[in-house]
């Protein structure tokens, strides 16, 4: 069973929706209770990283769903800042310590002539010709929607299988044994996204 | 290497739970129907859609108007959208605390759109930003030339002119915590005449925050005007209304114009 993890403040109505447009069934999880017996996660996540973070301790979540992913290696999609929680730390607002399940940190993208936040539709790089996420998804169809001023700064670059160039390279999504996650928003990211959420659910 | 696309954005303005045409902020003609529109911009790939509702109490009505009891339907048409927008949404028009930004993010919506409150209110947007981000956040400013012939911003649906210079007025909005300009002319609202490009550079000059520009779009060409001159957002509403397959042939001619747009495809459902 899929678990869509809905910790008060991210845009889990959004995700949802398309997977129920997808006809994929998932469970609501908003308790640390309702964690076991799921085989795939998704963590859908807008704000800050410290925000994630304390919301996901005030409902004991942070630690179990770590276990889950790290011990049991169920799979997980973190989307937006969900992704960038896999990291060891973030930077925004506060430091905030993460998962540290891929070495590296969350911080804010320098610019110096494009806009922050950085909002809108990006052609993305492809990295990982084997990629599980991007499987089947066409040309014309790997144009994804973006919206953040932080990024995950990977330090080991082969987790890294999409990028964007923002003035430099950026994260789009990182790949790691049963670990997945994306910066960008694939469930507005129309078709493109709907098949990379059916490719995360076939796993 | 650009990665970054430019994006094409619709407006539909709403009135009475009605989707409308919107001239100089005051004649609000019926154009199509709330519930189908979404279907049609799935199917042209929009990059991005705002629903902004143009507030009853706060529009032109005539005596006769008044007489009549409408149900505005917005928020039963935003609950329909948000299930189905598998594209970034924006919803405006009458967010007035925070009960009602949860509940629009609650129906699906990504960002949405503030305007009057950020004068009335203005504690309103430093908190949605604070519990949001500011990356959901939309500062929407609705500017015209005054008496004095100077650019200005206008709240309550163009009524009433705020006493800030205009650029100190988008300071205190990036200081608040905006994420993005939605800037709409009420002078070339619905006119069909392009873009005020003079405005255009005056926002690019004072602000650093993505601004998407709307007022004035009759033809493509003024779309790709826009492009041209440094905006990444080109934004339109009216023009979008009346022609088969409007979006996709303005995103065809951006393409074939040089704009870095998406693609132009049709997407089967």
């Amino acid at each position: 069973m899929i678990g869509l993890i809905n910790y008060g403040g991210g845009n889990f109505k959004s995700v949802s929706n398309i997977l129920e447009y997808l006809n994929i069934n998932f469970k609501e999880v908003n308790d640390y209770k309702n964690l076991d017996k799921l085989s795939h996660i998704i963590l859908p996540g807008v704000g800050t990283y410290s925000d994630l973070v304390s919301k996901l301790k005030s409902k004991n979540l942070f630690d179990e769903l770590l276990y889950q992913i790290k011990e049991k290696k169920i799979f997980y999609l973190g989307i937006c800042v969900g992704m960038q929680l896999l990291s060891d730390f973030g930077y925004e607002n506060v430091k905030t310590k993460g998962f540290s399940l891929i070495e590296g940190a969350v911080e804010k993208i320098p610019v110096t002539i494009e806009d922050l936040p950085n909002i809108g539709w990006h052609n993305i790089i492809l990295e990982n010709k084997n990629s599980l996420l991007f499987k089947n998804i066409e040309t014309h169809e790997m144009f994804f929607y973006f919206v953040h001023s932080y990024y995950f700064n990977v330090k080991q670059k082969e987790y890294c299988s999409s990028n964007i160039y923002y003035e430099k390279k950026i994260t789009a999504s990182v790949e790691k044994d049963n670990l997945f996650g994306v910066q960008f928003h694939p469930e507005k990211s129309q078709l493109g996204g709907l098949k990379l959420l059916k490719n995360f659910c076939k796993l | 290497m650009i990665t970054k696309k430019n994006r094409l954005i619709v407006i539909i303005f709403f009135k009475n739970g009605n989707v409308v045409q919107s001239k100089l902020f005051k004649q609000h003609k019926i154009v199509g129907d709330p519930y189908t529109i979404i279907d049609r911009l799935s199917a042209w790939n929009a990059d991005e859609v705002i629903y902004l509702n143009i507030r009853p109490e706060l529009s032109h009505l005539s005596r006769q108007d008044k007489k009549i009891k409408y149900e505005n339907n917005f928020d039963k048409i935003i609950q329909f959208v948000g299930k189905k927008a598998f594209m970034p949404l924006t919803v405006g028009g009458g967010i007035k605390s925070l009960d009602d930004v949860n509940k629009y993010f609650e129906f699906g919506a990504d960002k949405i759109s503030i305007n009057s409150e950020i004068v009335s209110n203005p504690d309103l947007i430093y908190q949605c930003s604070k519990i949001y981000g500011s990356q959901s956040i939309i500062a929407s400013i609705d500017i015209k030339i005054d008496s004095e012939n100077t650019y200005s911003a206008y709240v309550n649906n163009g009524k009433k002119k705020v006493m800030l210079k205009l650029s100190d007025y988008i300071k205190k909005i990036e200081d608040l915590g905006a994420g993005e300009l939605l800037i709409n002319n009420i002078d070339r609202d619905g006119m069909g005449n392009g873009y005020d490009l003079n405005l255009l550079r005056l926002i690019q000059k004072i602000s650093k925050l993505p601004i998407i520009f709307a007022g004035g779009v009759g033809e493509f060409n003024h779309l790709s005007e826009g492009i041209e001159n440094n905006l990444n957002s080109v934004a339109a509403g009216n023009i979008f209304h009346y022609t088969e397959n409007s979006y996709y042939e303005a995103n065809k001619f951006l393409n074939e114009h040089g704009c870095n747009t998406r693609p132009p495809v049709i997407n089967y459902f």
